[in-house]
């Protein structure tokens, strides 16, 4: 089996680009990020790669794979990151009014 | 025509499902953005990348539904691009920063704790243990000279406490400035001094009415470093402190005739930083060096062979203080605890005043000299609160006029005074006023 580089499209291999140079501060950040934050830029990542594959092979599978996996899995990471960030935020502001509402008892 | 691929029909419902996560992670993201601090650059950098991931693939699920063209399939290619760089870039880069900032700021906080605990246990558990100890010596033991050492050598440690615990006041509490006359201030320092070394002769040397603006722990760095002097200067020290006013700054020179401090203490309160090998030999200098820096002042140390001479040079106006040190660790975002924590345990009196006249904070020891407990002095009237002898103290409040002025107090109208300071507005709609006991006679002008 031959693989046609010529039929890549220049915008998605861009696309591509982008995606692999945005490891650099994705891996560099690593230890701080949350695993959300890894698994959104993953699906990203993965949307970015079958885009291309796609036009090389098995492009009704890829095809599959790039919207059911990299672009509504991406999607639902950043949902699923946004509504635990807030969540933790109101504990923390719970654990705080609790605190000052101790202060004001003592 | 072209056969439908299998599976293909459900692609839209995936960019759907992603494009309304982008969605909701973009509103979420904004309302975070409102409300947060710190985090501001994450929640604009996430909800921007998430607004941009939900056009491009709602975009996307267009195109699948037959809302196709070449400029739209160029555009949302596009926007992928933008996407995945701008969450690579803004969205990780700038959590990075926060998580930094984030760090510094719970590394501080537990300094804070830090120091607020070794407060707690100084003040509290380790002074009421001496207490008992105290009191047991003196039950049993029978050699007068050894009790008096074991007392001695507790109460230094009390002491030690007791400045601890001012040091915690000066980091976890606000800045609060008073307008004082500078004599009288030398003459309170030479007052505490006196009761606590009473073979020391202390000489005072200050221009009358010159005012300056100060926080009430100037008092106590002033103390401190004559204290210093007096205790090292051997028995029947002599102190000098002169006073040198000028427009913007008010410059103490203390001089007596002890040895001066070693040079390695010196070095360690001007490199502020002690270690296990090189540190002072107590908190008092420590405590005297902050304050002052916290004024904008400055202090130098210069032994020589007939004695040592400490400058202390402290701006002479609030504004002055342009190098303030921001060492504010912690800062309670309620006022009142910010009152309490400074002046509660004041040996001076504190009483805080709305512009209606309300009382909105008594400390203790005010409370102590009306007879009554602060609890009960609360959001009544100024004026039903303070005895007739500080009507003008009230009608400084009322009028919103800078006032200072002593009582006397007490039958024979000697030996007990009051001096009292009053900074009205010091923060808006809010009067300050600081009540000193004095032990001297005042003529009540």
């Amino acid at each position: 089996m031959t693989l046609d580089l010529g039929s890549l499209n220049p915008q998605e291999v861009v696309v591509l680009t982008v995606a692999v140079a945005g490891l650099i501060p994705v891996l560099l950040y690593r230890s701080r990020l949350h695993a959300l934050h890894e698994a959104a830029y993953g699906f990203l990542l993965l949307g970015a790669v079958a885009t291309n594959v796609e036009n090389l092979l098995w492009h009704d599978a890829v095809n599959l794979v790039e919207h059911g996996v990299g672009n509504m899995g991406a999607g639902l990471a950043v949902a699923a990151l946004a509504v635990l960030h807030r969540r933790r935020r109101h504990q923390m502001d719970d654990r705080e009014q609790k605190e000052v509402n101790r202060d004001d008892d003592d | 025509m072209t056969e439908p691929v299998p599976g293909e029909s459900i692609i839209p419902v995936f960019d759907a499902v992603g494009a309304l996560g982008f969605a909701v992670a973009a509103w979420l993201g904004v309302r975070s953005y409102g409300e947060a601090d710190v985090e501001r650059p994450y929640w604009l950098a996430f909800s921007v990348t998430s607004g941009l991931g939900a056009l491009w693939l709602a975009l996307v699920t267009l195109e699948w539904l037959g809302f196709s063209g070449a400029l739209m399939d160029e555009f949302s290619t596009s926007l992928q691009a933008v996407v995945v760089g701008l969450y690579a870039v803004a969205v990780v880069g700038s959590h990075g920063a926060v998580q930094n900032l984030a760090e510094t700021r719970r590394e501080t906080q537990k300094h804070a704790s830090a120091v607020s605990i070794l407060g707690r246990v100084l003040r509290h558990d380790i002074r009421n243990s001496l207490t008992v100890v105290r009191g047991h010596v003196e039950e049993l033991s029978t050699d007068e000279d050894t009790v008096e050492e074991i007392q001695r050598k507790i109460d230094d440690l009390v002491e030690t406490g007791d400045k601890a615990r001012k040091l915690e006041n000066l980091v976890t509490s606000p800045q609060m400035y008073i307008e004082v006359e500078v004599d009288l201030l030398l003459e309170r320092v030479k007052d505490e001094v006196s009761s606590r070394y009473p073979d020391a002769n202390v000489t005072l040397n200050c221009p009358s009415d010159v005012t300056m603006e100060m926080q009430p722990s100037l008092q106590t760095a002033l103390t401190e470093l004559v204290e210093n002097a007096a205790e090292h200067s051997g028995e029947a020290a002599e102190i000098t402190v002169e006073a040198e006013v000028t427009e913007s700054q008010v410059k103490l020179h203390l001089e007596d005739d002890g040895p001066g401090l070693p040079r390695g203490e010196v070095e360690v309160l001007e490199q502020g930083l002690e270690t296990p090998l090189y540190h002072t030999s107590g908190v008092g200098l420590w405590l005297a060096h902050w304050i002052l820096e916290d004024h904008g002042g400055s202090v130098s140390h210069e032994a020589g062979d007939e004695g040592t001479r400490v400058t202390v040079t402290v701006p002479r106006r609030k504004d002055g203080a342009e190098h303030r040190s921001p060492r504010r660790a912690h800062q309670s975002p309620k006022r009142y605890d910010r009152y309490r924590g400074i002046h509660e345990e004041a040996d001076h009196g504190v009483v805080v005043v709305d512009s209606s006249g309300t009382v909105l904070y008594v400390n203790r020891s005010l409370g102590d000299l009306l007879g009554a407990p602060p609890r009960d002095l609360l959001r009544r009237n100024a004026s039903d609160v303070l005895p007739e002898a500080f009507d003008d103290l009230v009608t400084a409040i009322e009028t919103g006029e800078p006032v200072q002025g002593a009582v006397s107090m007490g039958a024979d109208d000697s030996g007990h005074g009051i001096w009292y300071s009053v900074k009205p507005d010091f923060v808006a709609g809010e009067s300050f006023a600081c009540i000193y006991p004095v032990r001297r006679d005042v003529d009540g002008t």
